[in-house]
């Protein structure tokens, strides 16, 4: 029985290993072999140099805007006596659930230099978001809880008498929050910095949409890939030697935020059941709220208003309400929808599975664990763009994997949605195996135990008494990667098959080609639908807490 | 009902459980008895099949069962955690393991468990409402409701049940108070197996004296019809044959008399218990506690003279 298991174990791995490992080892070679375009013309061609500055600066601005309005938003959120503090922490966390893309469509309502809300209010070009600046802030706004959420778990945890012991010593409260809560929190939220940083110069969308537009044009790495890619074949050998590229700025800042997480750990975080004391605000409360309001106005509610307004306009800025029906019964939009929800849920049901088996492995094997914690990892961290071009250069026809000099094995993936979903599980599979290992270290073993000696088999006891207790982040996994996947994009652009979309790249397309309002709509329809679900989730929480 | 024969369990390189040998008989009630560490926690473990021995042989009913899964041993335990399933209700906890039976019947039997832990009025009760004394009870009919062979627990216990029962705990009053028969446990093996009675006053080693009466261990070697610990000249009451080689005197607190005797000692503490009053005295460096009635109060750094009035040679 166990040898069984260990085997199976084994050979997940080795599967997972094959589509995240070998993938990029094929990057390396074929990109070092230096068919199209030799490496050295292309990474010294200035438009290549100029995508690589573009690709740095908005990122380093994206993260520097997280940081600077996450962590005090953190300390806002989680210790003041702030009024509405539960809406506020529910606003900033929206990115999470609704894509980067959506929050450019609705700047590009906003502040584009001609036609945007903002600017036909105060003046033609006032604002304009076309620009690397206009790029690092909407990602920073888009990568924000990438800060604020991990800096607020840590000021949730922090053992309260370690403020107490400050406060004896002779700190006031305002001091005491700064020198322990706040100093603890820096780590969390300068490696969740480094995350933006790779979230910014990983992601497509926001940067094409804005700086393709742009006069003259400001394109990042990913656009440059993408734009490779879309040459056709000879195309795809450039787009390597750019990932390439890509995949080491990733690494460089990968190794940093490690460095840096590892000078600021702190082991004093503790237990549960802790009740810090909020820092009452007194005078300053009102214009901190009036402050934080105008931050969610502007960062969140703002742009997603803007893309319902873009939803109801016309070309000619008249209002109407025709685009709805028109665009959400075409028959383009409802193929999409159906793609992204079956690729959506299946994903969704792989990541959750796939997440809680290795996570059982890794509660086994310490070796194999560490394994396959790194399969799963390294793909999260990894730019999508990179991963996807890859996979595509992996699985082309070209290559063959030959045995035994006679039989040749093609793996016939491109241009399937068999290699978009593996692409997407292998992206997201980190939110599986994350959330059911959290899970599982809570579950006692003598809860097994007991039902081991009640008369339970193995395989019983871990559905009768493990499985029920891991239901709400096996939950959270799922919801989560199907909602990242249902409107993912970055990975979605580069290999879908020929005249598929799905919604992402419905939305994508619609919005740089044909018709942005049509964009809007199906944009706006996910936002609705995001809330909704939200809501209703929210809404069931309290219904339960208050049941018991 | 239960008998282990030379049961060895080891953790990488580290032995936990040496040579264990113990038999249960039907209706009894042993007490594994022992510091933390000294593997009576593992032992119960590979009673209940949760882990297994690496050499020597397990019966249960007069039928070995080293390779058999904890499922088929037909056990009930009790754990220290308790595990109560934390998403079923106190009657679904206590009905799962008839329900793995195939059991008719079972809301009656489900509520004839609960009635012996008195728990009936909260069977629909979710275990997060249950406080911890709460939760022990629905362990303990969880644990009983299937009748098992052998009861198994960690958990602080309070009464003696009908059932064979081998029950952990390191409380030596417990022990004593219910058990029919004591194993002390001492790094992995047992020191000495007996009744409660007959453990507590033939003790047959110096750290069973130590762990079950909290009696005084002094080192040292005896001297004609003396004991000498470090220097320091004890005499030894007249019933106790001067065994010569021995290595170390056990004194229970209650058998030292503090106010007779040749020999002096230093006062280090005095407690003050109620009923009595506890006294803390020096041997060379060793501390050793006398109990003296209630009365007696010497101060610390106070010589005072102590007779031994009853002793065990080791």
């Amino acid at each position: 029985m166990n040898r069984l298991l260990l085997a199976g174990a084994v050979l997940l791995i080795v599967l997972l290993a094959a589509f995240t490992v070998v993938p990029i080892v094929v990057l390396l070679v074929r990109a070092g072999a230096g068919e199209g375009d030799s490496l050295r013309t292309l990474w010294s061609d200035p438009d290549t140099l100029h995508a690589l500055v573009n690709t740095v600066v908005s990122s380093l601005g994206a993260a520097a805007i997280s940081f600077g309005f996450g962590l005090p938003l953190a300390v806002v959120l989680e210790r003041t006596d702030l009024p509405g503090r539960r809406f506020f922490r529910a606003a900033f966390t929206l990115p999470t659930a609704i894509p980067p893309y959506i929050w450019a469509m609705g700047w590009i309502a906003l502040a584009n230099p001609r036609a945007g809300l903002l600017n036909r209010l105060l003046g033609a070009g006032t604002f304009n978001i076309y620009t690397v600046t206009g790029i690092a802030f909407v990602l920073g706004g888009a990568g924000l809880p990438l800060v604020m959420l991990p800096a607020a778990a840590v000021l949730a945890r922090i053992d309260p008498s370690l403020e107490e012991a400050a406060r004896v010593f002779g700190a006031g409260p305002l001091r005491t929050l700064l020198t322990v809560p706040v100093r603890l929190a820096l780590p969390a939220a300068a490696s969740g910095a480094a995350l933006v940083f790779l979230f910014a110069a990983a992601s497509f969308g926001v940067p094409y949409m804005l700086g393709v537009a742009a006069s003259p044009p400001t394109p990042t790495l990913t656009a440059q890939i993408f734009r490779a890619h879309q040459m056709g074949p000879g195309g795809l050998w450039n787009a390597t030697a750019l990932s390439l590229l890509l995949l080491m700025v990733a690494v460089v800042v990968l190794g940093l935020s490690r460095l840096l997480g590892r000078a600021g750990r702190t082991p004093l975080l503790s237990g549960k059941g802790l009740k810090h004391r909020e820092l009452q605000l007194g005078p300053a409360r009102a214009p901190l709220t009036v402050a934080t309001a105008l931050l969610a106005l502007g960062l969140i509610v703002a742009p997603l208003g803007a893309v319902a307004v873009a939803s109801l306009t016309t070309p000619a800025g008249h209002f109407t309400v025709a685009h709805w029906g028109q665009v959400l019964t075409e028959k383009s939009t409802l193929q999409a929808a159906a793609n992204s929800l079956w690729l959506g849920l299946s994903c969704a049901v792989i990541v959750t599975v796939l997440g809680l088996l290795l996570a059982l492995v890794r509660r086994r094997s310490v070796l194999l664990g560490r394994v396959s914690e790194l399969l799963a990892a390294w793909p999260y961290a990894m730019p999508g763009t990179v991963l996807a071009i890859a996979l595509l250069v992996s699985f082309s026809r070209d290559l063959r994997f030959v045995f035994f000099e006679r039989f040749a094995l093609v793996l016939a993936l491109f241009n399937t949605f068999a290699l978009l979903l593996i692409a997407w599980v292998a992206k997201h599979l980190a939110f599986g195996t994350r959330n059911a290992a959290e899970g599982l270290a809570r579950v006692d073993h003598s809860l097994a135990e007991a039902a081991r000696v009640c008369g339970a088999g193995p395989l019983r006891a871990f559905f009768h008494a493990v499985l029920p207790q891991l239901r709400a982040p096996l939950q959270a996994a799922f919801t989560l990667t199907f909602l990242t996947c249902a409107t993912e994009l970055t990975l979605a652009v580069l290999m879908m098959p020929p005249k598929q979309n799905v919604l992402g790249t419905l939305v994508f397309e619609l919005q740089s080609y044909t018709n942005p309002a049509a964009a809007a709509v199906i944009a706006c329809a996910f936002v609705l639908f995001v809330l909704a679900v939200l809501g209703l989730r929210a809404l069931y929480e309290s219904r339960k807490a208050e049941a018991t | 009902m239960v008998r282990l024969e030379q049961v060895h369990k080891a953790y990488g390189k580290t032995a936990v459980v040496k040579g264990l040998s113990l038999e249960v008989a039907a209706g009894q009630m042993l007490a594994l008895l022992g510091p933390s560490g000294c593997g009576k926690t593992t032992s119960l473990r590979m009673i209940a099949g949760l882990e297994r021995a690496d050499a020597g042989k397990i019966f249960i009913d007069g039928r070995e069962v080293n390779a058999l899964p904890p499922e088929a041993r037909g056990l009930g335990m009790v754990f220290q955690s308790y595990a109560v399933w934390p998403h079923k209700s106190v009657a679904a906890n206590v009905a799962y393991p008839l329900q793995l039976k195939g059991e008719r019947d079972l809301a009656a039997k489900v509520k004839q468990a609960l009635s012996w832990v008195r728990l009936e009025a909260l069977a629909d009760r979710m275990p997060h409402a249950l406080s911890g004394g709460q939760l022990q009870r629905v362990a303990l009919a969880r644990a009983l409701v299937a009748s098992p062979k052998v009861l198994l627990e960690i958990a602080a216990l309070r009464a003696r049940l009908g059932t064979t029962m081998i029950y952990v705990t390191h409380d030596q009053g417990e022990a004593l108070a219910l058990a029919d028969q004591v194993a002390v446990m001492n790094r992995g093996v047992i020191e000495q197996l007996a009744p409660p009675r007959e453990l507590y006053e033939r003790p047959k080693t110096p750290f069973v004296a130590a762990f079950v009466g909290g009696a005084n261990v002094l080192p040292g070697a005896v001297d004609g019809a003396d004991f000498l610990s470090a220097g320091v000249r004890l005499r030894l009451p007249a019933e106790v044959v001067p065994l010569q080689g021995a290595q170390s005197l056990v004194i229970r607190p209650e058998a030292l008399v503090v106010g007779e005797g040749e020999t002096q000692l230093t006062v280090v503490a005095s407690l003050f218990l109620g009923h009595a009053t506890e006294v803390r005295l020096d041997v060379a460096g060793t501390m050793i506690r006398a109990l003296a009635p209630a009365a007696v109060r010497p101060q610390p750094g106070e010589r005072v003279s102590v007779r031994i009035s009853r002793a065990q040679l080791f």
